[in-house]
């Protein structure tokens, strides 16, 4: 065993000798022409695994600008919704000689029942108390609570909640209320009122100014021995998500 | 089986040394797996294997450096050679055994840097922030193989 240890050492450096000289002697290396030797798909095969730390780092590069391109493009969308408000806000403003001032919802109620906001604007930005309250669509209630810089919107849908509207269409009076649904109360069984007509404010009381739109008539009914129409409403804005309000000034 | 068991752990120290080098690297210091391959086949199994294996890796190592062909052949054979006249020399199931595999990551280590370094005079540099590391390096995943072969043995 060790003698033929021994052997094939002495045959292996023989061999390391012999391929010391002709590598000394020739003009290219002996391994890079054994490795050119290989086939290219070998070569490439190997390249592949020698340059795996490469394209760790390349994919790490990759992903990070991914997240940053992605960070970019939500603030670019953000950007541009806000773009679009801000566009909205200033044509709106044209509609109200008066003046409105707009203020951003910062909170609002959980509960349905009695739905209030509240607005980053108060006594020192000109909003005053009972001042009506209006959105894109239409109205959505009045000041209740004035703070120096927010204020609470006590909204349409709230019990103690009655504004006075008219059917632009027979243009018949009621005071419009909340008790889980809009309805309308006032208008007589007679009265010529239709589902899908208009309803907007009369401009009685001193909160809300007249005209301004409130909602559609949904359901138009009769009860028996009753004076008044059973009337059910849909407002024209959608109190639970609406982001923006206008304050009209007095 | 032995022969394909053999080629198969010879290949895979090839690799890792080959690709998975860079992974282990800790700052200029780097695993061995080649030489902690040719160590323990070496010692622990069949010393002509070591030579064989050793010869042969050595001749596919060089095919991706740039140094004289037939250097790294020479050296491991050499290496495996060295190993095996010690071998009987020392307890090779003992943990202090292990300062053998340290003389050997730093024998050839030090080969390694004359070879691939240009000047000789950086040599004496790199003596403690590169060459001792290494070996120490070397020697406590040759620790970790050693205590799994102890175990089997008891087995």
């Amino acid at each position: 065993m060790e003698k033929k240890f021994l052997r094939v050492y002495l045959l292996f450096v023989c061999v390391s000798l012999s391929l010391l000289v002709l590598d000394g002697l020739s003009d290219m290396k002996l391994g890079s022409k054994f490795y050119n030797f290989l086939s290219p798909n070998f070569q490439s095969f190997f390249s592949r695994f020698l340059k795996i730390n490469d394209l760790k780092e390349e994919n790490k590069r990759l992903l990070e600008k991914i997240a940053t391109l992605t960070y970019e493009k939500q603030m670019y969308n953000e950007l541009k919704k806000e773009n679009q408000e801000l566009k909205k806000i200033i044509e709106f403003r044209f509609n109200y000689p008066k003046g409105i001032i707009p203020a951003e919802i910062e909170r609002r109620t959980p509960e349905e029942i009695n739905l209030s906001f509240q607005i980053g604007k108060g006594s020192a930005d000109g909003v005053e108390k009972n001042a009506a309250v209006i959105s894109f669509k239409g109205v959505v209630g009045k000041v209740l609570k004035l703070g120096n810089n927010t204020s609470v919107v006590q909204t349409l849908k709230n019990y103690n909640s009655a504004i006075s509207v008219r059917d632009t269409r027979s243009e018949r009076e009621g005071i419009l209320k909340w008790n889980k649904k809009f309805f309308v109360e006032g208008i007589p069984q007679y009265a010529d009122l239709k589902e899908g007509d208009t309803l907007v404010t009369s401009g009685k009381g001193s909160v809300f100014p007249k005209g301004l739109p409130v909602g559609t008539v949904t359901y138009v009914g009769k009860k028996p021995n009753y004076y008044s129409l059973e009337i059910d409403v849909e407002t024209f804005e959608d109190l639970n998500k609406v982001n923006v309000v206008f304050v009209i000034k007095k | 089986m032995k022969i394909f068991t053999l080629i198969l752990l010879s290949l895979l120290a090839f690799f890792f040394s080959i690709n998975l080098e860079k992974v282990f690297l800790i700052g200029s210091i780097s695993l061995k797996p080649i030489i902690i391959f040719l160590y323990f086949i070496t010692l622990y199994w069949n010393p002509l294997y070591g030579l064989v294996t050793g010869f042969f890796i050595g001749f596919l190592y060089e095919v991706y450096l740039p140094v004289f062909t037939g250097t790294y052949p020479l050296l491991f054979s050499s290496v495996v050679f060295g190993l095996n006249l010690i071998e009987k020399k020392i307890f090779k199931f003992r943990y202090n055994s292990l300062f053998l595999l340290f003389f050997t990551v730093f024998f050839v280590g030090l080969i390694q840097v004359i070879i691939e370094t240009d000047k000789i005079s950086s040599v004496s540099g790199i003596f403690f922030t590169q060459l001792i590391p290494e070996a120490i390096l070397n020697c406590l995943v040759g620790l970790i193989i050693l205590y799994f072969i102890k175990r089997c043995r008891h087995q």
